[in-house]
């Protein structure tokens, strides 16, 4: 496939940006892939391999980088991605409830997609949200206590956003 | 005992952020009486005097990790800043991070001067996106003002900062592994030494401090190792962002002097949640062992909780009140640990999911009194034989419950099988 197939102008040039901040290469491949996945919603096996020969390091090696971090997909997945913190603080003020409610709300299993391709639910470790707890991340933001009531709002919004 | 108001002293103004209420507030002072009136190993010198030891975890001397640095001659030289805050029951540099981003800027940059660095690398958990952004703009702001970047100041040092996103992974956090996982690898940890001070990012030297303690600097810079040496617990002093979280009225970020008993944290926090007694604490987040209701007037500081077995760790307090499942709360860091072994060593990555497996048998009744042994048998193993700090750690949370709850493991094992079995949820 061709570059031009893959990424636009505008992308390529985003992508020549983040790469220049590094003057080791192998450092600007987090930021990459945080940046494709930013830019379509997961890591696809072209786009990766764009990314290592951009960078000049081994293909094997960008998808090594990819599979290690819980945060990068490399599987396509809801237009939003629900993560619900499933550690210490979160589960004493009642995560498993939580979890239990946007199951049956969804009507998807832990690591699912809603039908309509809307959610993606995930559980997580602590998001650093504690204080907050029970604490959920819906993309980059942060949300917390939730409950049942709550998340039903908070899923609205996000039912509008792109 | 009062709330302090030293790190936290910006972070309720409005526009925070911004280097204006930074300057208008005391900002960059410190940056520039370094400069100006200081050499570097007299900033170094202060920074050994206020004692301070590191907060990310370790409660390494901070002065001294400087001292190593600054002897290293090879250049270029790197400061890199372990945002990564990712101890479970942690989200005190979070408050820094969010509302006060240019006291770690100016401490890295004083870190630079003191060691004679290069370039600066805050490594920040992928979960924080919008403090990413914050910092990402406060550098931009200070290097337009001249507080970073080329000749600061008019000085001979250049420095500048790079922010770089982690992208969920625990043991990123181990200053070695973050270095990994910087370089654009697979985050696992690295045999130490050689230490990050000598061959760190890129193989050159390397000073990695969490995000507290170089928010500490400007204040020892301004005020004198003396005066930072003088709060809290004499023997291992400071100020202290503290994260208390689970069963207390009031959640938050508190700023209190090293030592500060573990009572009054929770006093400071509004109290046992509902009026519930209390009976556990894990002081140090998800690595360290237990404290229960007979240490709660210990001091919350290295030295204190390591005397009593436990550790300070991050400053992270998780509270367990009466009605809590010391089993099941157990359980629950065992998965996390599990989780987030990075399956380099065998004791730790084999280890950790034979114990998620027993403690699980427990809690669904099929656990016998035997099976504690054999728990406290792959710890002492996996304590004994792990590469680093998350194998040693990740067992505390079991030994300790097995220790000071025993009854409460002999009531699932005595006990019918119960419905809600933790063992069907996926790792
Ligand atoms: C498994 C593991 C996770 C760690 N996570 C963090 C972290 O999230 N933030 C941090 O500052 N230090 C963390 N540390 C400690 C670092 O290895 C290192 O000691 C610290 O960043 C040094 O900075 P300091 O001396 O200023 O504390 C972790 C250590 C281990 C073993
Ligand atoms: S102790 Fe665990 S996390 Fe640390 S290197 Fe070994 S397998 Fe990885
Ligand atoms: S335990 Fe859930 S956010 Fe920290």
């Amino acid at each position: 496939m061709s570059v031009q197939e893959l990424f636009s102008d505008a992308e390529l040039k985003s992508i020549q940006e983040i790469a220049s901040r590094y003057e080791e290469p192998g450092s600007a491949l987090m930021p990459l892939l945080h940046y494709v996945q930013q830019i379509r919603g997961y890591l696809g096996e072209d786009e990766m391999a764009f990314i290592a020969d951009f960078l000049g390091i081994t293909r094997v090696r960008a998808y090594e980088v990819a599979t290690y971090y819980t945060l990068y997909y490399t599987k396509p997945r809801g237009r939003h991605t629900i993560q619900v913190c499933r550690n210490l603080s979160c589960t004493l003020a009642g995560a498993e409830g939580i979890v239990d409610f946007l199951k049956k709300e969804l009507e998807i299993e832990v690591g699912g997609t809603t039908a309509d391709g809307m959610f993606s639910l995930v559980e997580v470790e602590c998001i650093g949200s504690c204080d907050k707890a029970p604490a959920i991340m819906i993309d980059g933001d942060h949300h917390g206590p939730v409950t049942p009531e709550s998340l039903r709002e908070i899923l609205n919004t996000y039912r509008g956003k792109p | 005992m009062s709330e302090l108001k030293i790190l936290t002293k910006r972070a309720g103004l409005p526009d925070s952020v911004k280097i204006d209420t930074y300057l208008a507030n005391d900002g960059y002072k410190a940056l520039t009486k370094a400069l100006k009136e200081m050499t570097p190993a007299q900033v170094r010198d202060e920074v050994l005097k206020s004692k301070l030891r590191g907060r990310g975890g370790a409660g390494f001397a901070t002065g001294m990790k400087w001292d190593f640095a600054s002897k290293n001659t090879t250049k270029p030289k790197f400061i890199v800043c372990n945002a990564d805050e990712g101890e479970p029951g942690t989200f005190k540099d979070r408050v820094i991070l969010k509302f006060d981003p240019h006291a770690l800027l100016e401490g890295m940059a004083i870190a630079a001067f003191a060691v004679d660095a290069d370039h600066g690398y805050i490594y920040i958990r992928g979960e924080y996106p919008e403090e990413a952004q914050i910092l990402m703009d406060a550098v931009k702001e200070a290097e337009e003002r001249g507080y970073l970047g080329k000749n600061i100041l008019g000085s001979d040092l250049s420095f500048t900062i790079t922010v770089h996103r982690g992208a969920g992974a625990y043991v990123c956090g181990e200053e070695t592994a973050l270095i990994e996982s910087l370089e654009g690898s697979r985050g696992q940890s690295r045999i130490r030494p050689p230490f990050p001070v000598n061959s760190g990012y890129r193989k050159l030297p390397t000073v990695v401090n969490n995000v507290e303690s170089l928010s500490c600097v400007p204040h020892i810079v301004l005020n004198g190792g003396a005066w930072f040496a003088g709060i809290g617990n004499p023997e291992c002093p400071g100020p202290k962002l503290f994260s208390i979280s689970g069963a207390v009225e009031k959640p938050g970020v508190y700023e209190l002097p090293m030592g500060v008993p573990l009572r009054e944290l929770i006093e400071t926090a509004g109290g046992m949640k509902d009026g519930k007694a209390f009976k556990a604490a894990f002081p140090g987040g998800a690595s360290s062992a237990c404290m229960d209701a007979s240490e709660i007037d210990t001091g919350l500081d290295f030295n204190s909780l390591a005397a009593i077995g436990t550790m300070l760790g991050s400053g992270a307090v998780m509270i367990l009140d009466e009605t809590a499942d010391m089993v099941k709360a157990a359980y629950v860091l065992t998965r996390f640990f599990d989780h987030e072994s990075c399956g380099k060593c065998t004791p730790c990555r084999e280890g950790l999911t034979w114990v998620k497996q027993v403690m699980a048998g427990i809690l669904e009744g099929k656990g016998t009194e035997e099976d504690l042994d054999l728990l406290l048998d792959i710890c002492e193993q996996i304590q004994g034989a792990s590469f680093c700090g998350l194998g040693d750690a990740s067992v505390n949370c079991v030994t300790s419950t097995i220790r000071k709850f025993r009854g409460e493991y002999l009531n699932y094992i005595n006990k019918e099988p119960r419905v809600r079995a933790a063992s069907g949820e996926k790792s």
